[in-house]
């Protein structure tokens, strides 16, 4: 176990570090600077202000001058807000988006879930139909379509919920349900199709042969091993989810990490995006190394670690 | 014991509730609630360079002037101006003054801020601002040394400072925050003191900075220091920062802002026709135009004629009615509204098809080409949906009028601000908003192809030596209705040659609470909202 640990550490330390080489050519090669303006700014003035943020040095000691900030985890000071590091933005930003995540996720996987486990006992009756016409709303409408939606309807119409801002309990339920409706229609879906094959295989009819009850056959034997491929894709919705979603803060107001993603590339600032770049990654690999180790606890068929004889 | 720890889960919950009532809520009876659309990049005025910036600094710091109900400026931190017969040596006399913290407003701290932003290892984006003053250019340049710099404090109330030319608008720009003063003993102690709401955040204006929670929001509150409190009647001022101008208008709609639109934000496209028609919005003219900018380097925009043809086709009556509807003014010359300047109206006309076809078969003939050897053209824009649907109209009327074909092609912000500067471009929109309240903030960027001499703004490859010596004569007038007829010979040439085609002046619009009252709205694009008052509700 501690071995593979060790392999995976490697190989996740490997991958930043393309990712790191790769976003900073890219970044480098999109024309435009963090000082490109409709006012064009006299050459001297830009130039000392290159000078000033290093940007006059050749590209192999602006590269490893990133490398060294990551490594010591002082990601520099954004371009465009003067008095923010990358590390402030972080660590303000990211609890917010990843308690908003984290409500979201909750919603996501409980309704989905239970969604997902109706549908597929109740196979084409009347609750499978429902639930799957949720599920096909929920992956076919865009967040930003249902925020904007939830936002009128229970803000404007009814008045029971503020409208945006981020601070209080109710304030975090419009946006938590609009970024939870894709990945619960996502998980739904995902849980029928594999509870239906799931039910159908030869072991659950042994099972209930055996007399076993209906919930000790559905959630034992059943849930378990239909959940195998929800475990994977909540890998990747972790590392999404958590790092915020840009649309869904823009227009709840939420002063989380998502909004940045974006940001940052539009002001083309350097620091802000290698900073995000790698604190995503990081998350991400993480997520996925999780992931790994969670299976093998779900099915015991994989065994982490262990090679096969 | 179930219920005991039940019972410290509502404890807690309801300490929590009430942590959050109090930070949403300052219990100020006058606190004015707006929406600042983002996060401000600097709240250091040697730094700023952006409106959400400005308006912000102007909450909070006071200039030698500041600009009135007239839009004309006033003695603020100064109480005497004197200005030398040349018009280049003008005398501020300090009125007895405190920063936030008690301390004397000096003459020093203005020359301190100065200095500072003309440093040349000081980072400044603005520091051309300060280029009106005589030898700023060659300080900052590192040609001269920063003694040389012609500003001067003889006393702790006084300060000279000498100009390159008469500049009829320098009191204009001195109530800007590029000429504000600084709290010398912050900055030394830590260069980083504009970063966060504290004690070393010390400001001169009519309100201090209470707090400032990144991202999220900024309350000011009445500086009890400021020597004209009494004129300020408002106890704060409650900011937030949502970037969404739907939210922003529900906010609004359900009492939580008192303020929806311009300035610091813009109202919601998609609500405007209804907001117009109920007669809700309010509008203002705008210092800024919209304008197509033409590279007369390439084929066939070189021909003067075909540039005019393109010009006259537009029909900008329609554009404004049905397409951009927000207030805009068909503009037929460059230079918009502004005090003691009414936009020339009779230098071509909108939308006359007729000679539009004249002057195009007139270019053809010029450059000695067949109407089906014009190439397509390509017009550009930054991504963005309005431009794009105004594109579209012209696109469409060019068709109609002129039968040619244009490409229209988008990029991202930067990508096309990149392209544009480096003249890759043939038909290019720009929208440009006035620095100062005078012509020449128009005028000039067209003055000098040679992007070393124009500041980079002409883009076209347009010169004209006629038109750069109205501008000298002009920036050497003292006598303003000379130099007002020299800039309109200026801008009629411009026009007449055509390396760019107005399209509309803008307009702000915003929406307000019928009981906010005292905001002085400037047409370039700020607010005061030092005598803003809420009336009492019966």
């Amino acid at each position: 176990m501690t071995r593979y640990i060790f392999k995976r550490f490697l190989a996740n330390a490997l991958s930043l570090w393309v990712i790191i080489t790769v976003t900073f050519f890219l970044m480098k090669a999109i024309p435009g600077d963090p000082f490109t303006q409709e006012k064009a700014l006299p050459k001297e003035i830009l130039q000392s202000l290159y000078e000033h943020y290093k940007l006059n040095d050749p590209w192999y000691i602006q590269y490893g001058n990133y490398l060294k900030s990551i490594a010591t985890w002082n990601l520099g000071p954004s371009f465009k807000y003067k008095s923010r590091t990358v590390n402030d933005i972080i660590n303000s930003g990211f609890p917010i988006s990843a308690v908003l995540g984290l409500e979201a996720m909750l919603i996501a996987i409980s309704c989905g879930v239970f969604l997902g486990t109706i549908a597929a006992l109740k196979q084409n009756r009347w609750q499978d139909y429902t639930g799957m016409l949720v599920a096909v709303l929920g992956i076919s409408v865009p967040s930003f379509i249902l925020a904007a939606f939830l936002q009128y309807i229970f803000a404007i119409k009814l008045d029971l919920l503020p409208v945006a801002r981020w601070g209080t309990f109710q304030q975090s339920i419009m946006p938590a349900v609009a970024l939870a409706a894709l990945p619960t229609a996502f998980i739904a879906r995902l849980t029928r199709a594999n509870m239906v094959e799931v039910l159908s295989m030869d072991y659950i009819k042994t099972a209930r042969s055996k007399g076993l009850g209906d919930t000790t056959v559905i959630f034992k034997h059943g849930l378990r091993n239909a959940l195998l491929p929800v475990v994977t894709y909540l890998g990747m919705l972790t590392a999404n989810i958590l790092t915020g979603s840009f649309i869904i803060e823009k227009i709840f107001g939420i002063p989380g990490l998502g909004q940045w993603f974006i940001n940052s590339i539009t002001n083309r600032d350097y620091t802000v995006i290698m900073g995000l770049t790698v604190f995503y990654s990081i998350i991400l690999l993480t997520a996925i190394f999780f992931v790994d180790i969670v299976y093998g606890w779900v099915d015991p068929r994989i065994k982490v670690g262990r090679n096969k004889t | 014991m179930r219920i005991r720890v039940i019972r410290i889960f509502l404890v807690l919950l309801a300490s929590l509730a009430a942590a959050c009532t109090t930070s949403s809520s300052l219990g100020h009876r006058h606190l004015l609630r707006l929406n600042l659309y983002t996060e401000p990049p600097t709240l250091d005025s040697r730094k700023a360079t952006d409106s959400t910036s400005a308006n912000v600094l102007i909450m909070l710091f006071e200039g030698l002037t500041r600009i009135g109900d007239d839009d004309k400026p006033h003695p603020a931190a100064a109480e005497k101006i004197t200005v030398s017969e040349d018009g280049r040596t003008y005398t501020f006399t300090l009125r007895p003054a405190q920063w936030s913290n008690g301390a004397p407003v000096l003459s020093t701290d203005f020359l301190y801020a100065w200095q500072t932003t003309l440093d040349p290892t000081f980072p400044s984006l603005f520091a051309y601002k300060l280029y009106e003053i005589e030898n700023a250019e060659e300080v900052k340049t590192g040609k001269l040394p920063m003694s040389a710099l012609k500003v001067s404090a003889p006393d702790p109330r006084t300060l000279v400072v000498t100009l390159k030319y008469p500049t009829p608008y320098f009191l204009e720009l001195t109530a800007f925050p590029n000429f504000f003063p600084i709290y010398p003993p912050s900055d030394r102690k830590n260069p980083d003191w504009a970063g966060n709401a504290g004690p070393e955040y010390v400001c001169n204006g009519p309100f201090q900075l209470e707090r400032w929670e990144h991202e999220n929001e900024i309350v000011v509150k009445k500086n009890p220091h400021y020597w004209d409190k009494n004129s300020v009647r408002l106890d704060g001022i409650h900011l937030v920062m949502i970037d969404d101008t739907t939210t922003e208008f529900y906010m609004y709609e359900m009492n939580e802002l008192d303020w929806c639109g311009s300035p610091l934000s813009n109202l919601p496209p998609e609500f405007l026709p209804a907001l117009k028609k109920e007669g809700l919005a309010h509008f203002y003219p705008a210092n800024a135009a919209y304008y197509y900018k033409l590279n007369t380097l390439v084929f066939p925009l070189n021909n003067m004629n075909i540039r005019k043809a393109l010009g006259y086709a537009i029909n900008r009556h329609d554009i404004v009615e049905h397409i951009t509807q927000a207030g805009q003014i068909p503009a037929t010359a460059l230079v918009p509204e502004m005090p003691g300047w009414k936009p020339a109206s009779h230098l071509f006309p909108d939308g006359d098809v007729v000679e539009a076809k004249r002057l195009f078969e007139l270019g053809l003939t010029e450059l000695g080409i067949k109407r089906e050897a014009v190439p397509m053209l390509q017009l550009s824009y930054n991504t963005n949906r309005e431009h794009q649907k105004i594109a579209q109209a012209i696109q469409h009327q060019w068709k109609e009028a002129l039968g040619i074909d244009v490409e229209l092609i988008h990029y991202d912000w930067k990508v096309y601000i990149s392209r544009i500067s480096n003249q890759d471009f043939q038909i290019a929109r720009m929208g440009w908003i006035g620095e100062f309240s005078d012509p020449l903030s128009f005028l000039r960027p067209f003055k000098y192809k040679n992007e070393a001499n124009s500041g980079g703004d002409n883009d076209t490859g347009w010169e004209n030596p006629q038109y750069i010596a109205y501008l000298n004569e002009a920036v050497e007038e003292l006598d303003l209705k000379k130099r007002e007829h020299l800039l309109r010979e200026a801008e009629a040439l411009l026009i007449s040659e055509m390396p760019v085609i107005p399209i509309y002046f803008l307009r702000f619009g915003y929406l307000k609470k019928p009981y906010v009252h005292g905001v002085y709205l400037s047409p370039l694009g700020f607010a005061d909202f030092k005598r803003a008052y809420l009336e009492e509700k019966p």
